[in-house]
């Protein structure tokens, strides 16, 4: 093999699909804010918009009924409420976790899909919010779960995982939205240079701040940048620490478990970039981006999780083996019933859908076919919900009295709300499909061959 | 604007022309050259002579006192203001402080040291009426042309400056006048940040008179009215119209007794008293005696109450001749069911010391009234025996 041979082979492989100059993918990326929508995501909005919108009829319903219109009853008081708040939780950590884990390791693939992934982090946070608030039983009193100086001269509870879990989710989600902004800003102000229209113009010029791009701007900026990255990794390692807290600190068996914090986040990893890869398969195809969002890129995120998804699969053996080996009767209990009583339908979809499925993009083939990997992701996305409904309502509905065994079984009302969350979660994508760059470009650009000053041009 | 010449931009079209450029005028202009890029250049602060990035202390900075902040919060509550033991800890149990510490340490170093920090402390921003901003050459620099720009303040030096950019290679320049001092040009966004600003304002103002509404909403009633049944409410769900119901006829109360008797003077007759009269039995019915009894009839049982004369009923002297006769039934039952104005005591005093009661009447009866022999029997006795200590029944 000749010395060209080889350093060709060595060399990192270029982050688009063909020569891309920095002006075509502004071209690329800006093309759907400054076209009219096509019919197709009129009749997509419509859709998730009119899910959404049940979604929130049946809150309202449940606040004028009461909590007694969902399934959630003695024994199991946590049903689905709280299974959709961690699995939404969960799906919005892929974006953090591109966005700042990844850049921190200098990934540099993350570039192109990192906007989007954020973008889904805030919006999967978005959804899962509602739930705690509308669990509280009275609503309007949602904000007694802060701490603020009152008249009754109480303060919550510090030493509770639960206060833990405000914090956690709301520093969350606004470090998130502003780690967010903070990357859209120059690219607001290619939006803004960019637009013909003058209700845009006003509207990217505000947002972008006057971004100018001076050299002493982005010298600060990016510092900024990589201290709010340094920041976000831990953060995000804490949230789902922190709501699975909200079960370890419990003595329910199956839930008073040491493994839970960082088999909660490899979890949550896992269904985040199932999520994404499910999202990204329909936006790179129907935006056509798939030159920047190639198919190395999809390939990268299938093997993320498959990586999470054994980590998973480890957990839930590890659990099973530790219910044995800690001879406690009614941890070792729970699980023989999780395995084989009531809840084995729920117990072994997971299992398959997590465990087994995943397992096949052990082949290259799989993994760089977008119609396996939708319908893996999809498997995903669906075991991981099982995953929380399995660890609530298995824990709950057998526990230490026999006499107050129970069945959790969901209502229409939950089923309903649980559907309007993903009205919710999808219009905001759509919406934000059209009216703000799903690439960061400006991030992109630095990254394509021949960006950065160097003697031959193309420089890593 | 100013019609001042403020910057000679020279648009190249990649970064290493720029840096080569930069090189080139760094000698001629140091400090008034800067550079604007669609993306960052790696090394060009290196190139331009800036100084380091002092965001990482601004954040450091935030971080600590967001550390601070939290646990010293949550130490003053738990030590001083609001000192509640929870699960047998210490009231500054430290370990369970710091996932909120460490929410907030991040918290503030993200967003007031990182973000605020950087756009609005260090660069400036927003900053709306720069003058590069509406040059022709802004959409370019966001695009993919890389400038690099000398501050001028004369046409002259425009000229100079203009000259050295070409030899420089740029194959285009642009002079911009103006000035670069915050809010000296037209705000870019102003309407509709005004626009924006009132609808906030009136949507607050909206919403805080719709708030007084709240309470008054049927939906939100805050569980004032709730379907359940509720004393003394009408209750249209039964045919009576009223929420409490009467025991149905022949109910017998958990504790209590089957009454066959329908009068004292029947109750005289049907019933004997069950109790033997010890002293633990006579120590319970003065007990009760005095608990229930003694207000009305009095210490002695002569019917001198303890009441105020505006209370105009006139007990019953328990040594009248009639009820030193009437057997113990009678008296049980005066108890239980009341007489007269006399309320019924069945549901407060237990059967057995109704019938304590009974026997202590029956001691009041005979002392009240007593021969000799009863004195010499007494005073050979110690008197203690008969006290307040409660007994059984």
């Amino acid at each position: 093999m000749s010395h060209e041979a080889v350093l060709a082979e060595i060399r990192p492989k270029p982050l688009v699909v063909g020569e891309v100059s920095l002006g075509a993918v502004d071209d690329a990326v800006y093309a759907p804010m400054e076209s009219k929508p096509p019919l197709a995501w009129w009749v997509a909005l419509a859709f998730t918009s009119a899910l959404m919108l049940m979604g929130f009829a049946l809150i309202g319903y449940t606040f004028y009924q009461g909590i007694g219109v969902w399934g959630n009853n003695d024994p199991v008081f946590w049903g689905w409420d709280i299974a959709n708040f961690v699995f939404w939780v969960g799906i919005g950590h892929a974006g953090t976790l591109i966005s700042a884990v990844l850049f921190l390791f200098r990934q540099r693939w993350r570039n192109a899909i990192a906007r989007l992934a954020e973008a889904m982090t805030i919006f999967a946070v978005m959804c899962a919010a509602i739930y705690p608030a509308i669990h509280v039983g009275r609503p309007w009193f949602a904000f007694w779960l802060f701490p603020y100086p009152n008249q009754r001269g109480m303060w919550i509870n510090f030493n509770s995982p639960l206060a833990w879990d405000v914090f956690a989710v709301s520093t969350y989600f606004t470090v998130s939205l502003f780690f967010w902004y903070v990357g859209l800003i120059p690219d607001l102000a290619s939006a803004r240079d960019r637009t013909k229209s003058k209700v845009q113009k006003a509207i990217y010029g505000a947002l972008s701040l006057g971004w100018r791009g001076a050299a002493r701007h982005w010298n600060h900026y990016e510092k900024a940048y990589m201290i709010l990255a340094g920041l976000a990794t831990p953060l995000v390692l804490s949230v789902h620490s922190i709501v699975s807290f909200d079960f370890a600190t419990s003595v329910i068996p199956g839930w008073h478990t040491t493994i839970f914090p960082p088999y909660f986040v490899a979890g949550a990893v896992f269904s985040g970039f199932a999520m994404v890869v499910t999202v990204l398969v329909f936006v790179r195809k129907i935006m056509r981006l798939d030159h920047l969002i190639t198919m190395d890129h999809m390939e990268v995120m299938n093997k993320v999780i498959l990586t999470t998804g054994s980590i998973v699969g480890y957990a839930y053996g590890m659990e099973f083996f530790i219910a044995w080996y800690g001879g406690v009767p009614y941890e070792h209990y729970v699980f023989m019933n999780r395995a084989t009583g009531p809840y084995a339908w729920a117990y072994w979809t997971m299992v398959s859908c997590n465990v087994v499925f995943p397992q096949l993009f052990w082949f290259r083939k799989i993994r760089r076919s977008i119609v396996a990997m939708f319908i893996i992701s999809i498997f995903v996305n669906i075991g991981m919900w099982f995953e929380r409904f399995v660890i609530i309502a298995t824990s709950l509905h057998r526990d230490f009295l026999p006499s107050s065994w129970g069945y959790f079984r969901p209502t229409l009302v939950d089923m309903g709300i649980f559907a309007g969350t993903f009205g919710l979660f999808f219009t905001m994508i759509l919406l934000f499909s059209r009216t703000l760059p799903v690439i960061a470009t400006a991030e992109l650009k630095a990254v394509l061959p021949g960006a950065q000053p160097g003697h031959g041009g193309h420089h890593e | 604007m100013s019609d001042r010449p403020f910057l000679v931009l020279g648009l190249f079209e990649d970064a290493t022309k720029l840096v080569h450029a930069i090189r080139a005028l760094k000698p001629a202009y140091g400090e008034k050259l800067e550079a604007y890029t669609p993306y960052p250049i790696h090394g060009i602060e290196k190139e331009l002579g800036l100084p380091k990035s002092h965001v990482g202390k601004i954040v450091l900075t935030l971080g600590l006192s967001g550390l601070t902040l939290a646990l010293g919060f949550q130490s003053w509550v738990f030590t001083t203001d609001y000192q509640i033991q929870f699960g047998g800890k210490p009231y500054f149990s430290w370990a369970s402080f710091v996932p909120i510490v460490f929410e907030v340490t991040v918290l503030l170093a993200c967003i007031i040291g990182a973000v605020f920090g950087m756009l609005v402390l260090v660069n400036k921003l927003p900053h709306y009426s720069h003058p590069i901003l509406s040059s022709r050459s802004m959409p370019k620099i966001t695009r993919d042309r890389f400038a690099l720009a000398v501050s001028v303040d004369t046409a002259e030096e425009a000229t100079a400056a203009e000259a050295a950019l070409r030899q420089a290679g740029a194959p285009e320049t642009e002079l911009v006048h103006g000035t670069d001092e915050l809010g000296s040009g037209p705000l870019l966004p102003l309407k509709p940040v005004l626009a924006t600003v009132i609808l906030c304002v009136l949507a607050g103002l909206g919403t805080w008179h719709l708030q007084r509404l709240w309470n008054k909403l049927p939906l939100i009633s805050i569980m004032d009215e709730q379907t359940k049944v509720v004393p003394f409410r009408a209750n249209g769900f039964y045919p009576d119209g009223q929420s409490m119901r009467q025991a149905v006829a022949g109910t017998v109360a958990r504790g209590a007794q089957y009454v066959a008797w329908t009068s004292p003077e029947e109750a005289g007759t049907m019933l004997s008293n069950p109790l033997a009269a010890d002293s633990v039995v006579l120590a319970r019915g003065r007990r009760q005696y005095e608990t229930h009894c003694l207000v009305c009839h009095g210490q002695l049982g002569d019917g001198k109450k303890l009441l105020s004369d505006k209370y105009t009923g006139a007990p019953a002297n328990l040594h009248q001749a009639r009820l030193k006769e009437a057997p113990d039934g009678h008296f049980y039952a005066v108890i239980s069911a009341g007489k007269n104005t006399m309320a019924g005591y069945g549901k407060d005093i237990p059967a057995a010391d109704r019938w304590a009661i009974v026997h202590y009447v029956r001691v009041l009866q005979r002392a009240l009234d007593a021969s000799d022999a009863d004195v010499q029997v007494a005073a050979s006795r110690p008197v203690a025996a008969v006290g307040t200590q409660g007994g059984t029944h």
